[in-house]
């Protein structure tokens, strides 16, 4: 079979973004085409899976399947996507709003399972596509312009939830920094597990105090600022400190951590604890995959089925 | 032939197992079984369970009425709940040691039914005690098979070289059973089979409790009958409708079921994961050479994720399918509206059950008719289709996966909590009679851009993604055909439409025998008019009644406008529903134009027995509009 290289063009659909200028999702989707590029994958057998929001309009300008579904649901839209035929690339976007609060219950069971699946957050903290309300990353005490006062609810730390939620690699980038960006998410995608990267992608148009300037004051990337730093579980007893190195990076404020934080493909996936307990041909033959009948004909033995409730 | 028995005691404490025994024991003489399980929505705490049902040789078995023949209870507290369930010339089994017990010793009695039971026997001058209850029902006609359990199960004990207290406690199940057994002229056989499959294969358990229950007969000196081992000639199955609604997924080629634990939608979903991975038949083509196959059942965090799991399954290409319950099903409402708009076809199996809110987790109601048809915003197209019998049950599953499949759109499958507690000795159904319909995926040969929604095509062409080679948008919002957002009016209304000519595309395919079922003479001048569960208990009245006809409507959405108006022209219709509203009389006089002569409601959170159709249609006989029925059993 010939092998095609594909260029990060061949991903571009033929609608271009309607987000407004220098909207920092454009550096995202420039770094999905320059990663999925790199990644050589087929745009066949990738679903992008979006809810609803700004960044959820995403799919519509890549040349991969897509489902842009409804707000919050994303991650159980792609999940079923991928339990039914896990062969798939499977990639979800959305916003802040869109994963962490209407959807956050479903982030927060994804880490948990480890299905090998990548979760890109783009967080601009707020509300764009209604219009510059408080998104669940704005800190407290923050007032952007849409809003008549400062924040009075606290910030969610999108990385200090995935890393309790379980997923097993975490990381976070910046999205005018397309070349960083590109090399975060072709890892996460190539991650064996639940992959979630946060990327701030400041909103110009709502999002008046968290801007390019604000976030650049305050970025530095991990392996610069430590060159020994090593996220990665080599071995199971690592974990523990793994994590607690990961932590302390999570939560700082002042300055806000780019990188690769904590990664671990020690933990078995999801299908491979299928596979083990309850189908031996999970992979092989996964649901969506089967035939369900021959001539119209149940593939599946009655009779045997029921065998034990005969008389 | 028929008998009707009823086994009562505190949930919990074996009556579910002591029943199993029973009817399967039963069964397994050659009878028919048809009974259903009523039980409050905890697991153990004392609370009075019990099963009700109808022994018979022929199938259909009769549906049970309001009271019974025979009544074999654990404890003085189900005597009392079950004072006014018996026949006369029934025969009651009960505990003397309970003698002296009243509404007031059981703690666990409903303080209402206490009151009652207290307001009675005041009313005929006698003390609340068991004994005198139990002298009251001898007096109206009872038969009456007092001892002491206890007592006598140590005795046995002691015969057998048993004496643990815990080892005696768990012969009461075959104990009870065996006194019934004797009643029907059953020997210990049938009740050691029951225990075989109630407790297990184990030879030495089976051994143990045959001799209780060979030890228990000698004790009754009464018989009311005695039914003959006799061999039926069919193959039969001992099921309930969860697992025949699992079943009927597996046959019917579901691959993916997502769940959130609900009652009594549950079981539905574990069994369907207990039974993976399937056996593989002979003629399973490509499949032949596997023995096993296998089949994704996941439990979600909540029924938001339950249901969207089940779309993207489906939007991978497997049939796919998500079981719930009313509250779990209101969280389905965005999602279902999108299935509509993104066109991904879906089976929701809705396990109805007493509401609004919390309600009553486990008890019986035909409440959600209305929500089921118009649930999720906008407007979009869907199927509602109901079951009313076990074998329903099976078959519809297979139905509404084919349709999903075929019409790319939620199907919301309705049944019941009566249906999902109703345990049938039964003819095993054939489901050969019915086809496994798909539609095989597009493949292109080289990758390319395609319309998920080609103008021209109602239903559109399976692209499924890592299969069919295709680059495709699947889209919430209102889409073009590639699936990209457009608002553009004039495209708008062409997509509008050509997603609703699927309505009009499953009328004209789904036969008229799969919408509606008519019942009884031609020429009625009179009828019932019915959907799910009340199916067996109208069936069986019907033969009481006589002169009078019974339409049957399984399709509820699109709904069968002229099936229905040919039907009931000219006639008096009697529509009769487990809710309040009478559902289905509104949405008949919506979509026919038909109104309805008289409504007959039930909403107490129990079905609809055979009894309570007869009262409705003396009624309804009788020029009564609005009628309300409230047995209890």
């Amino acid at each position: 079979m010939q092998v095609v290289k594909r260029a990060a063009a061949d991903y571009r659909w033929v609608r271009p973004p309607e987000w407004c200028p220098g909207c920092g999702h454009f550096g995202i989707l420039q770094s999905l085409y320059n990663a999925f590029a790199e990644l050589n994958l087929d745009p066949a057998n990738v679903v992008l899976v979006s809810g609803i929001g700004c960044s959820s309009r995403l799919p519509h300008y890549v040349r991969t399947t897509s489902v842009h579904a409804i707000h919050g649901r994303a991650i159980p839209y792609a999940l079923g996507i991928k339990l039914a035929n896990p062969s798939l690339e499977v990639v979800v976007v959305g916003g802040d709003g869109d994963l962490m609060a209407i959807g956050g219950n479903h982030l927060l069971h994804l880490g948990r399972r480890n299905v090998d699946m990548t979760i890109i957050l783009m967080d601009n903290s707020v509300y764009g596509l209604t219009r510059g309300q408080a998104g669940p990353t704005l800190p407290a005490g923050i007032k952007v312009k849409a809003v008549p006062k400062a924040n009075p609810q606290g910030e969610i730390n999108p990385l200090l939830l995935a890393l309790t939620a379980g997923f097993t690699f975490i990381a976070r980038g910046y999205s005018y920094d397309i070349k960083y960006t590109t090399k975060l998410i072709a890892e996460a995608i190539t991650h064996k597990g639940s992959a979630f990267v946060q990327i701030y992608s400041p909103c110009v148009t709502y999002n008046n105090v968290m801007t390019r300037e604000w976030y650049e004051k305050k970025i530095y990337k991990l392996e610069e600022a430590d060159p020994a730093w090593d996220p990665v579980v080599h071995d199971e007893k690592e974990v523990d400190l793994k994590i607690r190195k990961a932590l302390d990076k999570i939560v700082e404020r002042d300055r806000l951590p780019l990188g690769v934080f904590y990664k671990n493909e020690l933990v078995p996936t999801f299908d491979e604890r299928y596979e083990s307990l309850y189908d031996p041909n999970y992979r092989k033959l996964p649901p969506a995959l089967q035939p369900v009948e021959a001539d119209g004909k149940p593939v599946v033995d009655f009779e045997k089925l029921v065998a034990d409730r005969l008389l | 032939m028929r008998i009707s028995f009823l086994i009562g005691g505190p949930q919990g404490r074996g009556v579910e197992t002591a029943s199993f025994m029973f009817i399967y024991g039963v069964g397994s003489a050659g009878y028919y079984v048809y009974a259903r399980r009523e039980f409050w929505s905890n697991i153990a705490g004392g609370r009075h369970s019990y099963v009700v049902g109808t022994i018979s040789d022929r199938w259909p078995a009769p549906a049970p009425g309001n009271s019974v023949e025979l009544a074999l209870t654990f404890d003085g507290h189900a005597v009392l709940e079950h004072v006014f369930h018996l026949m006369r010339g029934g025969y009651l089994v009960y505990n003397t040691e309970e003698d002296s017990k009243t509404p007031d010793s059981y703690p666990m009695m409903a303080k209402p039914l206490a009151e009652r039971l207290k307001h009675f026997a005041k009313g005929q001058g006698f003390e609340p005690t068991v004994r005198n209850f139990v002298e009251y029902l001898r007096q109206s006609g009872v038969e009456v098979v007092g001892l002491p359990y206890n007592k006598h199960i140590s005795e046995i004990g002691r015969k057998i070289g048993v004496a643990s207290p815990v080892m005696l406690a768990r012969f009461v199940n075959t104990f009870v059973v065996a006194l019934g057994a004797a009643l029907l002229g059953l020997d210990e056989e049938y009740v050691a089979r029951g225990v075989g499959f109630a407790l297990g294969k184990k030879a030495d358990v089976i051994e143990q409790n045959k001799k209780v229950a060979a030890e228990a007969i000698k004790l009754v000196g009464k018989k009311m009958t005695t039914i003959q081992p006799r061999s039926p000639g069919v193959k039969r199955i001992f099921w309930n409708g969860n697992e025949a609604s699992a079943y009927g997924k597996v046959v019917g080629g579901v691959r993916l079921v997502a769940y959130y634990p609900i009652t009594p939608a549950t079981d539905d979903a574990m069994v369907f994961e207990r039974l993976i991975p399937f056996p593989v038949g002979k003629d399973a083509g490509e499949l032949a050479k596997l023995e096993r196959i296998g089949a994704m059942a996941f439990q979600a965090e909540d029924e938001l994720a339950a249901v969207a799991i089940t779309t993207g399954g489906a939007i991978a290409g497997a049939r796919s399918a998500t079981v719930t319950s009313g509250p779990g099903f209101s969280l389905m409402s965005e999602a279902l509206s999108m299935a509509g708009m993104m066109e991904v076809g879906i089976v929701v199996t809705l396990w109805m059950r007493a509401g609004p809110s919390t309600g009553q987790a486990t008890r019986q109601s035909q409440q959600d008719l209305f929500f089921s048809l118009f649930i999720g915003h906008g407007e979009y197209p869907k199927i509602v289709y109901a079951s009313g019998d076990l074998e329903e049950v099976f078959l519809d599953n297979i139905r509404v996966a084919n349709w999903a499949e075929r019409y790319r759109v939620p199907v919301i499958h309705l049944v019941d909590k009566n249906l999902s507690n109703t345990f049938a000795v039964m003819p095993l159904p054939d489901p050969s009679n019915l086809k496994v319909q798909t539609t095989p995926p597009v493949v292109y040969p080289q990758t390319k851009e395609a319309e998920a929604y080609p103008l021209e095509e109602v239903v559109p062409p399976k692209l499924l993604p890592g299969v069919s080679n295709a680059i495709f948008h699947l889209n919430s919002l209102e889409h073009d055909p590639e699936g990209d957002p457009e608002e553009d009016p004039v495209v708008v209304t062409k997509m509008f439409e050509k997603r609703m000519q699927k309505l009009k595309l499953i009328e004209s395919e789904i036969p008229p025998e799969e919408k509606v079922l008519y019942f009884g003479p031609a020429d009625a001048r009179r009828v019932i008019v019915g959907w799910g569960s009340t199916k067996p208990a109208i069936l069986t009245a019907l033969e009481e009644l006589k002169d009078v006809g019974f339409l049957y409507v399984k399709m509820l959405y699109p709904y069968p406008v002229d099936l229905v108006r040919r039907y009931l022209e000219g006639r008096e219709a009697l529509f009769l529903e487990n809710n309040y509203f009478g559902q289905l009389a509104m949405i008949t006089r919506m979509f026919a134009g038909v109104v309805p002569t008289a409504v007959a409601v039930k909403f107490n959170g129990r079905p609809i027995t055979t009894d309570d159709v007869v009262e409705a249609y003396r009624k309804f006989e009788a020029g009564q509009k609005t009628i309300k029925l409230e047995s209890d059993l």
